[in-house]
């Protein structure tokens, strides 16, 4: 017979782990999301720093747009507006820009923001000790633009030669000299602890926890409405959706497949808008078939990307085109567009003109060379394996042969950024983030190529003229023109499969106001106008 | 104590050792940490600038005996994704990793203790098949999806318990007391979640060892000469049958302080295990050594406590060396 035990002992534990449960259950009441004045939001990652001239992720942006301002700021259209510059003159020959300053601005230790403030910036992210990926901005052709306070409260800012894009650059925020001035811009502390000119003030950060602003109430605009904004890193989506739910963020980006049960959810608005975003199949252009448009229009035939948007996106996107954004100003106008809408018969035929024939196994071959195909993307995004699976699908179809290849980000990156020519891939997955400004010359022009960001060796002359000159030219509906005419070009060439823009859907918890017009800058443009209740 | 001191001595060339082969095989790994500095609109000269800044242009042996230098003085440098020193990185979150460890660890070997001496005393009967069943369970189940179980049922169902975070941010530092208890809410499903994975497998150790024990002649006479059960398990049994368990914490120790990536990826705590992850994203090379510098001093730290437990729980072990 075996030894008796305490018979009681198990019964025991599990009451006492429910009771203690329930216990904590009454005293767990959701102060932080009822908060009056309180709002919570989501940062789907840990912020690296809040130093804006060093930020490389998009949650470090989200918190840095807070406490930071700059000369100038992007609003709902787009457009630039003054923020810190009281008003800008560019010269007839657009190489001076004059900016400007608002007098009665104070950092949020109390001391007064000048122009010295500007020009420590500027010259600060051309410093090549500064590791920032903003530096290129403010370097043209090699030569960096010269900034200067005329007084107090003026900036001029000398380029070598004209360049348009300038204007959002020169939108960056602004960091105070009096704090960082002689010291290690990469590893200060300040970076972990901000003070800017914002309308919201750094009070605390907890690593892994929590960043928590407050009002700053000697902001030089519209005093802000909210007392503080509790940003919190949840990684994962599911961890996102529940706490969206349970009230403990205001506001959560839902995936389209959730959209039904977020609309049963009777405390939450939800809002839909485009964004400044494409994604992409790009073609190898030095690969020996993809080379021949006849090719790239095949595939583009073959390929429903209504039908992707419609499985993947749930509906909530557009077919894309071309490379730029219809939300951006330098849109093309509709004609101007071509589409290769799905027409799979059309693959074949223009297969054939290429001098492709099938062989036995059902594959195009041209010279004993069969259309196999490799598709690369890095690993992450939900959309990606579904996309891939559809194109291999339908080039399957009309017989050519597309293998997948999911990649670690990093290995994938190797890959594409190699620097070499030729790039060993032959078509790869990825979404372009665009900025407002339409000039994408890094990734069209050919010089850019095989270092640069035209990682599939795109070369078209008139594209290299048109966005050279889009980069000189300041007339805003001039450049609106150059750019249309670049992107319909490129449409045209297809050295992208272009697939579809995808739409934002924001789930907002009712108690925030003051939202801007949905639009690709976001709902917080004007965060100083957002009130909790 | 002459034993003690030579061991420790011995393990100071093998950290130096697995420190060297770390930092290579980290650096085989495609990609570097420059990558975070990807730009559309970057040169790519720009780049190369800041790969020189980062001291990633030199050779591998030489960054290595330069992070070397410094770490002797007891410098870990800076990460190169945040700009933090790699010291204070990881000390604003160790608090946090350990209190969620510590906590399932004592939780994890009380209930594996009760529960392996109930089934080895019901050895085949229907206690022992009843938690033989669910530490299969235990084990079979990913704790992820333990996980989000417990915030479906208990957070975001009853709304008993938060989902996440470490404690409530609106509390400040003038009320230290609701911070206490609102850490201990936010505490309970992770933990539950985390030690629901390592009773399972301790407690098949446990169950098997004090089984061995109970059949061991000693215990057999303990009973003949009428001694009561509960201190034949207490005072005759338990010590010895731990002894397996006591050598597998003993390598677990720097698992406890690296982290549990998973658990804290679900209920967003803010330990170390998500530190490391990212840092592996990120290739950032400071803060993935600073965690491997750690763990390989506890390794050697947890063997030497388990080796020390060992000798207190079996003093035949101390006569033989």
């Amino acid at each position: 017979m075996m030894p008796q035990y305490p018979k009681k002992t198990l019964p025991i534990i599990c009451t006492l782990a429910i009771a203690l449960a329930a216990n904590f259950g009454t005293g767990c009441a959701r102060k932080a999301s009822t908060a009056h004045g309180t709002m919570n939001l989501r940062l789907s990652g840990e912020p690296n720093l809040l130093n804006p001239i060093l930020t490389t992720d998009a949650y470090s942006a989200q918190v840095v747009g807070t406490i930071f301002s700059g000369m100038l700021k992007v609003n709902e259209k787009l457009e630039l507006e003054p923020d810190l510059a009281e008003s800008y003159k560019i010269s007839s020959d657009g190489k001076t820009y004059i900016f400007k300053l608002k007098h009665n601005v104070t950092w949020h230790d109390g001391v007064p923001f000048t122009a010295n403030d500007v020009v420590f910036t500027f010259n600060t992210i051309i410093d090549p000790k500064t590791n920032t990926v903003r530096r290129s901005n403010y370097v043209i052709k090699g030569k960096p633009i010269r900034f200067t306070a005329v007084d107090s409260y003026t900036v001029k800012a000398e380029l070598p030669e004209p360049f348009a894009p300038f204007l959002l650059s020169a939108a960056a925020e602004i960091i105070p000299k009096h704090l960082l001035d002689h010291s290690d811009i990469n590893t200060a502390s300040f970076n972990r602890k901000p003070i800017g000119t914002g309308p919201f003030k750094f009070k605390s950060w907890k690593a892994g926890q929590h960043i928590i602003v407050v009002k700053n109430p000697s902001y030089y605009g519209k005093p802000p409405q909210l007392d503080r904004i509790i940003f919190k890193p949840i990684s994962d989506y599911n961890a996102g959706k529940i706490a969206i739910i349970k009230g403990d963020i205001d506001e959560f980006d839902v995936n389209p497949q959730d959209l039904d049960e977020m609309k049963k959810i009777r405390h939450l608005s939800l809002y839909e808008y485009d964004q400044l975003q494409y994604s992409f199949v790009g073609f190898n252009l030095k690969n020996r078939h993809l080379k021949d448009i006849n090719v790239r229009q095949a595939i583009a035939y073959a390929v429903d990307r209504k039908a992707i948007v419609d499985a993947v996106l749930k509906g909530h996107g557009t077919v894309a085109d071309v490379p730029i954004s219809p939300v951006s100003w330098a849109y093309p106008t509709g004609n101007a567009i071509t589409r290769y809408d799905y027409a799979p018969t059309k693959s074949a035929a223009l297969l054939e003109r290429a001098g492709y024939k099938k062989n036995t196994r059902g594959i195009y071959e041209k010279e004993g060379s069969e259309l196999a195909f490799t598709i690369i993307y890095g690993q992450g995004g939900k959309a990606s394996p579904k996309n891939a699976e559809i194109i291999q699908s339908a080039l399957g179809k009309i017989g050519i042969k597309l293998t997948i290849v999911p990649m670690e980000w990093q290995s994938f990156l190797r890959i594409v950024n190699s620097g070499k020519d030729p790039k060993t891939f032959d078509l790869c997955m990825l979404s372009w983030s665009l900025s407002p400004d339409p000039d994408d010359y890094s990734i069209w022009h050919s010089s850019e190529y095989p270092k640069g960001f035209n990682f599939i060796g795109y070369s078209n002359p008139k594209v290299d003229g048109l966005l050279t000159r889009g980069r000189t030219v300041n007339n805003h509906t001039q450049r609106a023109q150059i750019y249309a005419e670049a992107s319909a070009l490129i449409g045209r060439d297809l050295p992208y499969l272009f697939l579809y823009y995808p739409r934002t859907i924001s789930a907002v918890n009712q108690r925030i106001h003051g939202l801007s017009k949905p639009g690709p800058a976001g709902l917080f443009v004007r965060i100083e106008g957002i009130s909790a209740d | 104590m002459g034993y003690w001191v030579r061991r420790i001595l011995y393990s100071i060339p093998l950290i130096i050792g697995m420190l060297f082969v770390s930092f290579v095989l980290m650096r085989l790994a495609p990609g570097d940490p420059s990558n975070m500095f990807l730009d559309p609109r970057m040169n790519a000269s720009d780049l190369l600038q800041i790969r020189k800044n980062l001291a990633l242009d030199q050779p591998i042996p030489i960054q290595f005996l330069a992070w070397s230098k410094r770490a002797i003085r007891g410098d870990l440098g800076f990460s190169t994704a945040t700009g933090q020193p790699v010291i204070q990185a990881i000390s604003e979150r160790l608090p946090a990793t350990l209190l969620l460890s510590l906590t399932a660890l004592t939780l994890t070997l009380v209930i594996t203790f009760l529960l392996g001496i109930i089934s080895a005393a019901k050895a085949t009967q229907w206690p022992d098949m009843v938690i033989t069943l669910l530490t299969f369970l235990g084990m079979s189940i990913p704790t992820f999806w333990i996980g989000l179980m417990l915030i479906l049922v208990f957070s975001v169902t009853l709304n008993w318990l938060p989902a996440s975070g470490f404690y409530d941010p609106t509390l400040d530092a003038s009320q230290p007391l609701a911070i206490v208890g609102s850490t201990i809410q936010h505490l309970i499903l992770p933990v539950i979640a985390f030690t629901i994975g390592s009773i399972a497998g301790l407690t098949r150790y446990y169950r098997f060892g004090m089984i061995n024990v109970l059949q061991q002649p000693y215990i057999l006479a303990a009973r003949a000469r009428g001694i009561s059960p509960w201190r034949l398990l207490s005072r005759h049994a338990f010590k010895n049958a731990a002894l397996p368990i006591i050598t597998l914490l003993g390598m677990e120790l720097p698992g406890l302080v690296s982290g549990a990536y998973i658990v804290e990826y679900i209920f967003a705590w803010p330990g170390l295990g998500q530190l490391g992850i990212n840092a592996a994203f990120s290739r950032d090379y400071p803060v993935l050594m600073g965690t491997l510098f750690m763990s390989s001093v506890l390794i050697l730290v947890g063997n030497l406590l388990s080796d020390m437990m060992i000798r207190w729980a079996d003093p035949r072990i101390k006569r033989n060396s």
